[in-house]
């Protein structure tokens, strides 16, 4: 089973398609959780993915934007899309039925 | 270039070459501070460099090879630094050897037998070390020169080319030095 912020990376990766690559991934998932991802869980987290074989990942290109550094491509395998539907199952079923509203801190009676 | 361009450079230079060019680039891209660069790259630096810790090997090199090896070597080549010192002091200030009952040749015979006998248990404890330590490597090479250095050898070396040097020049009298690190601190530590 994938851990969150692994679900979360395989997501940005998936909706970035062709132009998945380090930094993109990063604004990718800031934007959609509205957290701060660091370079260190960035990097690791995707070396993890791909020793498990749900992502690949090889050297793009180098640009004038990035200081003429190339780029980490990333994409998604066969592998990374089960696994992420998997998830995003388990999370959809495991949530059905359950009023976060009324289980709110303080609601409790 | 700027302090904060250089420790990223030094920094980086820690990772491979790809994924360095990779990191170095998103943080160009990022238009981040220097200051969170820095901060956000030794983050990366301290996760890769606790991945391998997850295995036994490195954990096995730690406790068997930095901690007894390391003290083991430390002594050894702190006893040779010592019969070594001991006998330029007396060669310095009276011009005769110290009598350790041995004859000169013995003497010089012990002392090129014993250093070669650290060469060899040094490479031997290395190579052992960086076999079982992996990528874990430069941690636990750093915790061993530093177990090695501290614990006598080369520090005490430092210590007793101190006194030779402050003896000869009459600059302090030969009490007053610190024969070991645990004098060499608390002396240091004298208000």
């Amino acid at each position: 089973m994938l851990g969150e912020f692994e679900y979360l990376l395989l997501a940005a990766t998936a909706r970035l398609d062709a132009e998945a690559y380090g930094a993109a991934i990063r604004l990718e998932i800031e934007n959609s959780t509205r957290r701060s991802c660091s370079i260190g869980a960035l990097y690791t987290t995707l070396d993890r993915l791909e020793e498990k074989g749900l992502i690949e990942t090889w050297m793009g290109n180098a640009t004038r934007q990035r200081g003429g550094r190339c780029k980490r491509m990333v994409r998604i395998t066969a592998r990374g899309i089960k696994a992420a539907t998997e998830f995003y199952g388990a999370v959809n079923r495991s949530s059905r039925g359950v009023p976060w509203e009324a289980n709110r801190a303080g609601g409790r009676p | 270039m700027k302090l904060g361009q250089w420790l990223i450079n030094k920094i980086t230079r820690t990772l491979e070459p790809e994924l360095q060019d990779a990191v170095v680039g998103d943080v160009a891209e990022l238009k981040m501070s220097d200051r969170r660069a820095i901060c956000e790259l030794v983050g990366l630096v301290v996760r890769r460099q606790a991945q391998p810790w997850k295995t036994w090997r490195p954990w096995l090199a730690l406790v068997g090879i930095v901690g007894p090896v390391g003290v083991l070597l430390s002594r050894i080549s702190a006893g040779v630094v010592t019969s070594f010192s001991i006998q330029a002091i007396a060669y310095w200030k009276y011009g005769v050897p110290y009598s350790s009952g041995l004859t000169e040749a013995q003497e010089i015979e012990s002392l090129v037998c014993f250093s070669l006998a650290v060469i060899c248990w040094s490479w031997v404890g290395g190579f052992a070390l960086g076999t079982l330590s992996g990528d874990a490597f430069y941690v636990n090479g750093t915790l061993f020169c530093l177990v090695w250095f501290c614990l006598c050898g080369p520090l005490q070396m430092l210590i007793y080319s101190a006194r030779l040097v402050l003896n000869a020049l009459h600059l302090m009298p030969h009490t007053a030095l610190p024969h070991n690190l645990a004098q060499f601190i608390f002396f240091a530590a004298l208000p």
